[in-house]
């Protein structure tokens, strides 16, 4: 293993300042990691070296002289391809769009360059953000997402690229979108520390749409501490993205005063038994963070709700797609006629989901205003294997979780990695929460990842 | 009438007008799936309807009218 995979964003900050490692070494460190150990998990659709090398000497050639753009200058990383890039194709995921390239920078990608963070790479993903229905892993023209921890293991979706290939320490972060679980479910697979803010913090422009109400975009990272200096490069007002709002992030520190905990009731009893018993013993350490409470969440149809808005949005942003017939080309049979459905949905219905919205979201803030975070397990078992069909795994009924009631929200939620599960796969605890609570989000994940050694663990590849 | 087979002639009211929108050719299987995904949108719509709502209930969009200078060039 390389003496500079699986760093942390300040380490590696630390060893550039120090002269230990420069950024074009870095650029040329993650380029050769994902070009080999990144294309052997299909974590990779395209790689930009030149791009790369050019903003590593440029990050080289300012710190040099004095000039210091923050944490991020001369960090690599790599982008979900659902985000535009001028010179660089932009797949969505989607073969019919393999070669299609869209001559902007979507904001965030414009954001990262301003930090002075390096983007060594477009990074695979299931078609379409997974809005087509997808029912397996082979959802994707770059071969089914494999996990860092063991290839014949599932990378999970639709940030599949994302989760890999920070997992098996190829760049130190990754930018993710979830509309419901794209960002959480692939960190938790790769044993990764990943974060979804709040609808809202981040600008969604130049970003592929599947739900303009439910998509958002956060950072992938070894750490909450780095998912928060990431958070603080790409948060902020866009007047492009009407939903964001004018206020900036700033990183926190760990939260050392006593937290209010809620912890979700029942949550891990239908969870895989380690799942179940990693969750018991990440109660414990909470314990030690501050005062715990069993919570319901507040009794809505936040899974219909959030289930209704996805195929209505979606076949309103794919309409012309749909029509076209090039849906007949995309990977997974099943995503072929994806979305239709949302296509015959009456307004009133998506409307109503809207209103039901309104009120769950009102419930919600009623119960979170009560505490700093909630707690729950990520995910109720280890990734499937690459061969698995859906309906065994994510149609079963794992218990209650915060997935669909914080998607449906708009809610912050962070997945730290919490254990080891069947097969030796990793597994993640979930802090989630008020609306734009993101700060208090990330510093109750950073005091409970001082406490836990969890999220030092990595692959040996 | 039956609630099943009321739910059972909306999905094909449905599917005959994604067949006349978009007249593909579809397998047995993916016509099953549609049917099953159409299902789902009708069963999420009533799961929708237990929640009470009143007729000021507004939904969770902001309409906020725009001046062209607030957007970026």
């Amino acid at each position: 293993v390389s003496s500079l995979a699986y760093r942390t964003v300040p380490e590696l900050g630390r060893m550039i300042r120090c002269g230990e490692v420069s950024p074009v070494q870095l650029a040329e460190e993650a380029l050769d990691r994902l070009e080999t150990v990144g294309r052997s998990l299909n974590a990779v659709v395209t790689l930009a070296p030149d791009l790369a090398l050019e903003q590593a000497r440029q990050a080289e050639e300012e710190l040099a002289h004095g000039v210091d753009r923050g944490p991020l200058h001369g960090i690599p990383y790599g982008a979900k391809d659902l985000f535009a890039t001028v010179g660089i194709p932009t797949s969505w995921g989607m073969a019919p769009h393999q070669r299609r390239v869209i001559d902007e920078d979507a904001a965030v990608i414009e954001r990262l360059r301003e930090a002075g963070a390096v983007l060594v790479a477009k990074l695979a993903m299931v078609e379409g953000a997974g809005g087509f229905g997808y029912e397996q892993p082979n959802a994707t023209f770059t071969g089914p997402g494999r996990s860092a921890w063991k290839s014949e293991a599932w990378a999970g979706g639709s940030s599949s690229g994302s989760g890999s290939a920070v997992g098996a320490g190829c760049v130190p972060f990754a930018l993710g979108t979830e509309t419901w679980g794209s960002i959480l479910i692939p960190s938790a697979f790769n044993g990764l520390t990943g974060f979804r803010p709040t609808h809202g913090m981040v600008s969604r422009r130049g970003a592929m749409a599947l739900s303009w109400t439910l998509d958002k975009i956060g950072p992938m990272c070894r750490t909450a501490q780095d998912c928060g200096i990431v958070l603080a490069a790409i948060a902020g007002f866009d007047s492009a993205d009407p939903s964001t709002r004018r206020e900036w992030f700033e990183p926190p520190r760990p939260a050392h005063t006593r937290l209010r905990i809620a912890v979700l009731r029942g949550a891990a009893e239908r969870a895989q038994p380690e799942v179940g018993a990693a969750f018991g013993a990440s109660l414990d350490i909470l314990r030690q963070m501050g005062d715990l409470e069993e919570v319901d969440l507040p009794g809505f149809p936040w899974e219909d709700a959030a289930g209704l808005i996805i195929s209505v949005e979606g076949a309103a942003a794919f309409e012309d797609f749909l029509r076209s017939g090039e849906g007949e080309r995309l990977t997974a049979p099943e995503d072929r006629m994806g979305l239709w459905e949302g296509l015959v949905v009456p307004a009133v219905d998506y409307l109503r989901a809207l209103r039901v919205r309104r009120k769950g979201m009102q419930a919600m803030d009623d119960l979170l205003s009560r505490f700093d975070v909630i707690v729950a397990p990520a995910v109720g078992f280890v990734a499937p294997l690459i061969e698995d069909r859906f309906d065994t795994w994510f149609d079963a009924d794992w218990g209650p979780s915060l997935g669909a009631a914080g998607n449906l929200c708009g809610l912050p939620s962070i997945g730290v990695p919490n254990g080891v599960g069947e097969r030796g796969l990793p597994i993640a605890l979930e802090f989630m929460g008020r609306a734009f609570g993101d700060g208090q989000v990330v510093a109750a994940a950073m005091r409970y990842q001082e406490l836990t050694q969890w999220h030092e663990r990595h692959p040996a590849r | 009438m039956t609630l099943d087979e009321d739910v059972d002639q909306v999905i094909a009211a449905r599917l005959t007008e994604l067949r006349t929108t978009l007249p593909r050719a579809l397998t047995s299987d993916q016509l099953a799936l549609l049917r099953r995904r159409i299902g789902q949108t009708i069963g999420q719509a009533a799961a929708l309807r237990a929640i009470a709502l009143t007729n000021d209930d507004e939904p969770a969009t902001v309409f906020r009218p725009l001046r062209s200078e607030e957007r970026q060039p």
